[in-house]
């Protein structure tokens, strides 16, 4: 490691330092929640509290010579130590983003920032997750909300995809429900929300349906990442279609919503022959569920009187913009680290998982696949 | 029963075989299962469909009509049957037949399921700290049809709220947040009262604005000073007038945090709670001081808060409703971001707390 003198140092805002009879330090890191003692001196406590944010190696050297005496090879030293132990990071010299984004983001570029070496990388995870062009394929409780979560994350390029109106009873599960959008197609009325959040997202909408026999892979083709929520005529067929041309692609895909899972399912992140894929789901589900055959359902339509709460279409929503959010900006390396679907339970507010492996004789990502 | 008798739209009927049918709900994921003589259960349930009396499904399957009415009074009680008909029997029913529905699971009679509703409209909820996690929290309970709800914080907005804070606008950097969030609550419904208080929590602002006012639950949003000292404060207003009151959890320096639920006489209170952590850390103040550090400002980030506060709704929506006990009194949890689980750590109700122990000064009986 090299400390130039020009170089600014923090220390990490995710780290809590205490220090014991003047002689040890505990660092406690917040986002691991682990901690760490050490023996330190009393001019290792000096320079601590000197490093700001603002004064370059250089500025702090002096002062720990004029103040303390401490040559500059020791406190290049223990600077080199301090950043060893994650405790401190350097400062980028210049921001990648400009200013009223480094501000906007700020708090987040920050979180992002702990993953990686330095605050630098925090700023160019940002521009990734800036840079990505995202279709949201459906915008009702779930995708909607995935839509405005990512577009206050900092996507800039979003498409939204959806054939309905905003209706009276979407107040309960659409957080962009708005009473006066009422009869206004959904698209627009997210799109508009979006503008108010953040005006520099450009927003494309499409306002249809999809049906058997549309082609929607050139507007896969044209995106980095697409989001599923379609329910219509069911969310099983529109992700099997989706998730096909996805993996067709080689595009990032994440299924989430559909009518009845949309309640406790946390959905699923598609890396095309890295994580299963949308057929192996349906493969695993024929054999798991083989002999649970609900009855036909008396009631015509019940999917319109199905139960829906805000709170819950929130969760599902908010973990799969984590996931992307995670995936976009690589602050975990998520061909390791995947999740299969989950389920939330509301009672007991647990969490568990599917053990959904890929599938080798899936016809849409397995070895003898033909696409 | 004034309507035929329906299945509830969230349950799926399934012949597991030997004559035993589940009842999978699907809002809830809870499961009933009953255990049948003959199929004729089953054709009956399959053909639930809200067009026959009791006598004449009776009279179909050649039951007396008694005997179909007791099953009919039995899945009524476990929630099977549609106990939301007749549904004008309930205030905004189309507006808000998604969370009826839902409630529906675990209600045991049409009576009981118009109960939780009415309870759940005439609530007054207390969001204090409109950040990451209360701004999403007071939506979503307003979108669950929560109508009377008193916002607390003293914030305005700012730019940099934008990324993780529902609900504000670029053209509302500036205002004061509880002006710009009660406008955004309105435009989900014109009907709801908000007070909003545009001060700091502190010892005595909930005393100050809402003296003994009817309160049904508080959540605690705010983090300034420190969200130990925000908790005792809430807990100190709720405690005596038996309020009970949630932890929100997703903070600034504790952003996996998954807070617990108090209900006052009954659980851990926040105090059972401070002295296990202190006993934990077992930091000794005269020993260690914190190294302050300058200009430190803490990572988060949206979906993380959000998640948190999806969490915390639905927790409220179990208080006010009564649908069902609440998960997270006695134990607060933990979100991992990096492997997406989530654990619980237990805490017990102290016999020695001097808040909420038969010694203590909160103690009810």
């Amino acid at each position: 490691m090299n400390v130039s003198d020009s170089a600014v140092f923090k220390i990490k805002d995710s780290v809590d330092l205490f220090l014991t009879d003047d002689e040890y330090v505990t660092a406690y890191y917040m986002n691991s929640r682990k901690r760490r003692e050490f023996h330190v001196s009393l001019d290792t406590v000096r320079l601590l509290e000197s490093i700001d944010g603002h004064s370059s190696v250089g500025d702090i050297k002096s002062l720990m010579l004029e103040a303390n005496s401490v040559s500059p090879e020791s406190t290049e030293r223990t600077l080199e130590s301090l950043q060893a132990l994650k405790i401190i990071t350097e400062v980028p010299r210049e921001d990648v983003l400009s200013p009223s984004d480094s501000e906007r983001f700020s708090r987040q570029i920050n979180y992002l920032a702990e993953f990686f070496e330095n605050e630098a990388e925090g700023q160019r995870a940002q521009n990734r997750i800036a840079s990505t062009r995202i279709a949201i394929l459906g915008c009702g409780a779930v995708g909607g909300n995935i839509a405005l979560e990512l577009a206050m994350a900092g996507v800039r390029r979003l498409v939204l995809f959806d054939y309905d109106t905003v209706s009276e009873s979407d107040v309960s599960r659409h957080l962009f429900f708005r009473s006066g959008d009422v009869g206004m197609s959904k698209v627009d009325s997210l799109a508009e929300q979006v503008h108010e959040i953040d005006p520099k997202v450009h927003v494309e909408t499409i306002q249809a349906a999809l049906r058997p026999q549309d082609d929607i892979e050139s507007l896969i083709e044209s995106c980095d990442f697409i989001v599923n929520t379609m329910d219509e005529p069911y969310i099983g067929y529109t992700s099997a279609k989706i998730s096909r041309a996805c993996v067709k692609h080689n595009k990032p895909h994440y299924i989430a919503g559909g009518f009845d899972a949309h309640l406790a399912s946390t959905g699923e992140l598609i890396l095309p022959h890295i994580t299963p894929c949308a057929e192996c789901y349906a493969r695993y589900f024929k054999k798991s569920l083989k002999g649970w055959k609900p009855s036909h359902h008396p009631v015509e339509d019940r999917s319109l009187e199905i139960g829906g709460l805000s709170p819950m279409s929130l969760f599902s929503s908010s973990f799969a913009a984590l996931e992307i959010l995670k995936f976009l900006s690589g602050i975990v390396d998520m061909e390791k680290s995947y999740k299969p679907r989950g389920e939330w339970l509301f009672d007991g507010m647990t969490l568990s998982y599917l053990d959904v492996k890929r599938d080798p004789q899936c016809p849409v990502c397995g070895e003898r696949a033909v696409l | 029963m004034s309507t035929n008798p329906k299945l509830s739209p969230s349950v799926s009927v399934v012949p597991l075989g030997n004559g035993i049918i589940e009842f999978f709900m699907t809002n809830t994921r809870r499961q009933v299962r009953l255990k049948t003589q003959d199929d004729a259960i089953l054709k009956i349930v399959n053909g639930l469909d809200g067009s026959k009396t009791a006598e004449e499904i009776a009279h179909a399957q050649g039951y007396t009509p008694s005997s179909v009415k007791s099953l009919l009074a039995y899945l009524s009680q476990h929630g099977i049957l549609d106990n939301a008909e007749p549904k004008e029997d309930f205030e905004s029913y189309d507006d808000f037949r998604r969370v009826i529905s839902f409630l529906q699971d675990y209600s045991t009679s049409h009576e009981h399921l118009i109960q939780m509703w009415k309870r759940l409209r005439d609530s007054r909820v207390v969001v204090v700290g409109l950040g990451g996690v209360g701004s999403w929290v007071a939506c979503t309970l307003i979108q669950t049809g929560v109508r009377h709800i008193v916002l607390m914080d003293p914030d305005t907005v700012d730019l940099s709220n934008l990324h993780r804070q529902f609900g504000y606008r670029k053209i509302d950097l500036g205002r004061p947040k509880v002006d710009a969030l009660s406008e955004r609550l309105r435009l989900y419904r014109g009907d709801l009262d908000v007070t909003s208080i545009c001060r700091p929590l502190d010892e005595h602002a909930l005393e100050d604005a809402l003296g003994d006012e009817r309160i049904d639950l508080v959540v605690n949003c705010a983090d300034k000073p420190t969200v130990d000292q925000t908790s005792t404060w809430v807990g100190e207003f709720c405690m005596p007038r038996g309020i009970p009151h949630i932890v929100g959890g997703g903070y600034n320096l504790h952003l996996s945090l998954i807070g617990q639920t108090v209900i006052p006489g009954k659980t851990a209170c926040v105090r059972c709670f401070e002295k296990q952590l202190e006993v934990d850390n077992q930091i000794d103040g005269t020993r260690v001081k914190k190294l302050q550090v300058a200009n430190r400002k803490v990572g988060s980030i949206g979906p993380l808060c959000a998640l948190n506060a999806s969490m915390v709704s639905m927790e409220a929506i179990k208080v006010l409703t009564g649908c069902t006990e609440p998960a997270n009194v006695n134990r607060r949890g933990e979100f991992d971001i990096t492997t997406m689980d989530v654990s619980y750590r237990r805490f017990d109700k102290l016999p020695d707390c001097e808040w909420c122990g038969p010694h203590g000064k909160y103690y009810s009986g």
